[in-house]
């Protein structure tokens, strides 16, 4: 059975082994001479400019907030999927109140600007 | 099969890696990460008993605390990026415009 | 299949606080920015509400959520000690914080927590309370983002309250473990019976449990975070936080440690005993040398949880029913101390040094003899309502034996005496400034819950009997006779 992935492990042998000696080689052989031009960060032929690792946007961690919250909320959901049926009208009108908080709390960071990217 | 009492004591190993960690960094994201590891600790704890009494309690426990973590975390990530928007570097040390 | 029994009677007063914070977030969708104030009327509105329906309750034991969830007479008097101090924070809030939508729905969703944590009897329930009461309080311990002393109080108040929620629940996870039971009546039932899988992991739960509460309780030494939060923090929040977290808290101690695990079988005492003396030495001797009114106050909250924690460790009918007197006294004299500091402190809490309070008797006469009223009260001078507060627990500790923990009640009191004196001393003398190191008059609000504190204070001072027969029905409630 486990003799017929045997030439798929071949396969990624010769891959890492080809992919490292390539790479192992140019570093070897290859000739190295650093200046200051060579080793400045690439900022498509400009001067570069402040520091290298950039700030990133608080709207990123402002969406990644939001997401998550919404995303994590949705776990709620899945007892109820799964019983939907035995829960009936009872479990579909407790979920719709679920919603509605939700939709509240949603429309809330709508009004806010929590979804606008630019200032 | 794997003994119960195992994942009961990788669990407790998880919550003393994660205490260990609040005590001892200083970078409030990393003593969050902490936290959280706690928190998860606790859950691999909850599904173990549920699992020793076969019953639904512990499961539901998790759904709850996965849900209340999220919470927790939002409104953490929210408090760090306004205290350190201002400063250089995030370290908890330098939280010291109140004393005594 | 038959469902839980939801019971929405058990959690009227919690579906009140609910409803009122939804309608204010909807109403703040359409109304602008500048008029979002006026929001806070809606909060009191709210609250106010809530407490209407109390004693309309009291008269019924209602269970809700399938056993979850008990509205007995002991959750609604505690629930009232936290709806005083919600109502607090929005008579405070008004001109301190520039309430919104937000404040509102915060103050009211924290509230809500409470008093599901008080009324909580299962672990499922006692951990969503302790969480919805939690992340509000972090958000709104850091609301003046304009102030670094704000935003710095709620990422400490964050941190050390994640990490004590994940002890906290650790010990809930044993307590499961122990019994393979959720609903604190059936883990007593099994403790009786001795049905448990090992006797260290109740221990351990218990003892797990107790830490992470005392985190909220602010008890010595996990209170590191508390002067700072408390100073930090706007003082509406503070005076809310510090009544309501304790009233909360307390409740679940009861429920979990003097209910459900007996001592006799778990031994949680010993712990507990330790923690009120460190308590309320430290809290007294570090009160001493505060220079600033709220960081004073913050100190003296801590050892005043001493003297709630004293009430638990004497593990008595008397012991519950003498903390439960404590907490709603001390409802009224904090958030008295609180609303006096609220009313002369201006937007950016200057004067909350206490030397600025000194000749404060002859400018503000009102406040600051009020202000005298709520420090002795505090310091436990008859005939206001601490004293017989701290009488209650006095006997109750000497009663169940406890006489190390009596003597420490009573130089811990010896040692209050010096600072809750010295500002009465400072008001009370002539300054040869003119100048008032406070900003403008009060916003009217301010001074109507320092009306309310004030009778308060005094009445269940002199009738403390008002309040014992009420809170003798809540102890037999828990007990379950």
């Amino acid at each position: 059975m486990l003799t017929s992935y045997f030439p798929i492990a071949l396969y990624f042998l010769v891959a890492v082994v080809i992919g490292v000696g390539v790479l192992g080689a140019s570093r070897v052989m290859g000739p190295r001479k650093p200046n200051a031009a060579k080793l400045q960060t690439y900022e498509c032929g400009v001067t570069p400019e402040g520091e290298v690792g950039p700030r990133f946007s608080v709207k990123f961690y402002l969406v990644a907030m939001l997401f998550m919250i919404f995303d994590v909320e949705a776990v709620s959901f899945y007892p109820w999927a799964v019983l939907m049926h035995q829960l009936r009208l009872f479990g579909l009108l407790e979920m719709a109140l679920f919603v509605l908080v939700l939709g509240i709390g949603y429309a809330y960071v709508w009004k806010r600007g929590g979804f606008q990217w630019q200032e | 099969m794997v003994p119960l009492s195992y994942y009961l004591i990788l669990s407790a190993l998880l919550f003393s890696i994660g205490t260990v960690g609040v005590l001892v960094r200083r970078n409030p994201l990393q003593m969050f990460m902490s936290i959280e590891l706690m928190w998860n600790a606790v859950n691999l704890s909850f599904i173990t008993f549920a699992r020793q009494y076969t019953n639904m309690a512990g499961h539901v426990f998790v759904f709850l605390v996965i849900t209340v973590a999220a919470a927790e975390v939002a409104i953490g990530l929210a408090i760090i990026v306004v205290v350190f928007r201002t400063r250089e570097h995030a370290d908890v040390d330098e939280l010291n415009a109140m004393k005594g | 299949m038959n469902f839980p029994v939801i019971n929405p009677l058990s959690v009227l007063p919690e579906i009140i606080l609910l409803a009122t914070s939804i309608v204010a977030l909807f109403i703040a969708l359409f109304l602008p920015d500048r008029r979002g104030h006026q929001l806070n009327y809606l909060g009191l509105v709210g609250v106010l509400a809530a407490i209407a329906v109390l004693p309309m309750l009291w008269a019924k034991v209602e269970v809700g959520f399938g056993g979850a969830i008990v509205s007995d007479h002991f959750a609604l008097a505690m629930d009232a000690a936290i709806l005083v101090s919600a109502l607090a924070a929005f008579l405070l809030g008004l001109r301190e914080v520039e309430p919104g939508a937000d404040y509102v729905a915060l103050v009211l969703w924290a509230a809500l927590g409470m008093m599901v944590l008080t009324s909580a009897v299962e672990l499922l329930s006692i951990f969503l309370g302790l969480e919805v009461l939690s992340l509000p309080l972090y958000v709104l311990a850091g609301f003046r983002r304009d102030r670094t002393t704000s935003k710095e109080a709620a990422m400490k108040y964050l941190l050390m309250g994640a990490f004590s929620s994940g002890i906290f629940l650790y010990g809930l996870a044993f307590l499961y473990g122990a019994t393979g039971k959720v609903s604190l009546a059936s883990i007593q039932a099994a403790i009786l019976q001795n049905f448990t899988s090992h006797p260290l992991f109740l221990e351990i739960g218990a003892g797990l449990v107790a830490v992470g509460l005392a985190f909220k309780l602010a008890l010595v030494p996990f209170h590191q975070w508390v002067p700072d939060v408390y100073e930090g923090s706007p003082t509406p929040v503070t005076a809310f936080m510090s009544v309501g977290t304790k009233a909360a808290a307390f409740g679940a101690l009861v429920r979990i440690l003097t209910v459900a695990l007996p001592a006799g079988i778990v031994h949680w005492q010993p712990l507990i005993a330790f923690l009120a003396v460190l308590t309320l030495l430290f809290g007294n001797l570090a009160a001493l040398r505060q220079t600033n009114m709220k960081r004073m106050l913050a100190y003296s909250g801590i050892a005043q949880a001493g003297y709630l924690v004293v009430a638990i460790a004497a593990n008595s009918q008397m012991g519950v029913g003498a903390g439960m007197f404590y907490v709603v006294a001390y409802a009224f004299m904090n958030i008295g101390a609180f609303a006096v500091v609220a009313a002369l402190s201006g937007q950016n809490e200057e004067g909350a040094e206490i030397a600025s309070y000194r000749g404060l008797a002859y400018r503000r006469p009102w406040l600051a003899v009020s202000m005298t009223v709520f420090l002795l009260a505090l310091a436990s001078i008859p005939p206001l309502v601490g004293f017989p507060g701290k009488f209650y627990i006095l006997r109750a500790a000497v009663s169940s034996g406890g006489v190390l923990l009596a003597i420490a009640i009573v130089v811990g009191t010896m040692i209050s005496l010096y600072y809750y004196l010295r500002p009465v001393l400072l008001m009370f003398t002539h300054s040869e400034e003119t100048e008032s190191p406070f900003p403008a008059t009060a916003h009217w609000t301010a001074h109507v819950t320092v009306g309310v504190m004030l009778a308060g204070t005094l009445v269940l001072g002199i009738l403390p009997g008002l309040l014992t027969g009420p809170l003798q029905n809540a102890v037999h409630a828990i007990y379950g006779l």
